[in-house]
């Protein structure tokens, strides 16, 4: 138990800021990301014999699975959906996760917060984290084309919305 | 806005105006460009929000040792582990009955070897309480220690004040019941076919003598005559 603590704590230190930071930017309730990210490694530490055989990658998309899957149901549960996007703005993580108020007025993620829930966990996940749709869409229980609606739905927002800033995000100029 | 008081009422109002000058597609019209423009959007937020934020580890990892300690989490067992420890836990019962069994019966088999070993204190305790008269057989796995017998002659043991039956049955010991015997004494007059009579000290019959062939001597309880005398019993003095 004594090596299993080690690793864990090794495995929390490296992937639970990136996980907080994925549910943080994909639901719209940051007073339960605090919770779910615990929940979900708590669980993970009790599965932890089998947890860690997996590879980083697999660890920490088996808690980003759970966080997922809390976070989604605490939020249809709630029906906090789009008009709880201004928690966002106003609020902080109190415990975990600290935010710079300023930095949630960035183009970015104004932009990011015009998305459902699930589109922006779809779309930071296969964008940033780059996991396949496949993955995601079995992880939210959805079929794999409504994975890809989803993510078609985002990449059509995003661009109506960053289509101005596309040369502020270090891309070359595009043709119209 | 507009999109949004749609969506809450569920009646579409017509489109967009946006809508109406051109498709969202029409931006880039270039589906590769857009995505390109979108995934750098979400990667740049993502980045930001890096840079802004700070998590608490070691808050968090304190967090997760109080949450185990008290819920008293431990990483699970593996299948194997958990197999063993069912097997364990199913089979210690059966096998301590097993044990217990054995025991009963190796002691009933060979009574001279029950004599010989000391029962423990609550093999003890169970078979010395001077429990009332019983009518049935006595379990085959109770141990009997050295000195006491069963009686089991039916309708039961006649105690007789003199071993040379000159005096009449005073009393008799019922069936089942286990009596503290002194020792033996012969009826050298063999009157009745009775040769072997023990000296009860259990009260009531304290004093007086019973025929040995009417009690178990060392056998299960109903098994009169099959040993005329308890070997262990010692021969009363001055014979």
């Amino acid at each position: 138990v004594g090596s299993a603590d080690e690793s864990f704590e090794n495995f929390y230190r490296a992937a639970s800021k990136k996980i907080a930071l994925t549910a943080l930017l994909s639901y719209d309730n940051p007073d339960d990301i605090d919770d779910a990210v615990q929940d979900a490694f708590t669980a993970a530490y009790r599965d932890w014999r089998r947890v860690s055989r997996f590879n980083d990658d697999g660890r920490q998309w088996y808690v980003m699975r759970a966080v997922m899957n809390k976070l989604h149901s605490q939020a249809r549960r709630r029906k906090i959906h789009r008009r709880a996007l201004d928690h966002l703005r106003h609020r902080h993580v109190e415990t975990l996760l600290h935010v710079e108020e300023a930095a949630l007025a960035s183009e970015a993620i104004r932009a990011i917060r015009n998305l459902s829930p699930r589109q922006r966990v779809i779309a930071v996940m296969h964008w940033v984290h780059g996991v396949p749709l496949v993955e995601i869409a079995s992880a939210l229980g959805i079929s794999d084309s409504a994975a890809r609606t989803h993510l078609n739905r985002a990449r059509t927002t995003l661009v109506k919305e960053l289509g101005e800033q596309a040369p502020g995000l270090g891309l070359r100029a595009g043709q119209p | 806005m507009i999109r949004r008081d749609w969506r809450r009422t569920g009646h579409r109002q017509g489109p967009l105006p946006s809508e109406l000058n051109a498709s969202p597609r029409a931006a880039t019209g270039n589906p590769g460009r857009e995505e390109e423009i979108a995934k750098a959007g979400v990667q740049v937020a993502y980045r930001e929000l890096e840079r802004a934020a700070s998590f608490d580890t070691d808050a968090g990892l304190a967090d997760i040792r109080r949450r185990t300690q008290i819920t008293g989490v431990k990483p699970k067992l593996g299948r194997l582990e958990l197999a063993l420890v069912t097997a364990v836990l199913i089979v210690m019962p059966i096998g301590g009955a097993a044990i217990v069994t054995t025991l009963g019966e190796g002691t009933r088999a060979t009574p001279a070897a029950s004599a010989d070993t000391a029962p423990s204190p609550s093999m003890s305790a169970r078979v010395t309480e001077p429990g009332p008269p019983v009518s049935g057989s006595i379990p085959a796995t109770e141990l009997v220690p050295p000195g006491t017998e069963i009686a089991s002659g039916h309708p039961g043991s006649p105690a007789f004040t003199d071993p040379r039956l000159d005096a009449a049955t005073v009393s008799s010991i019922p069936f089942g019941t286990r009596v503290q015997v002194a020792c033996f004494t012969l009826n050298e007059s063999r009157t009745g076919g009775m040769s072997v009579f023990y000296l009860i000290e259990t009260p009531p019959w304290n004093g007086l003598f019973a025929p040995a062939n009417t009690f178990a001597n060392g056998n299960p309880a109903g098994a009169a005559g099959a040993a005329s005398i308890d070997p262990k019993v010692v021969q009363c003095p001055g014979q």
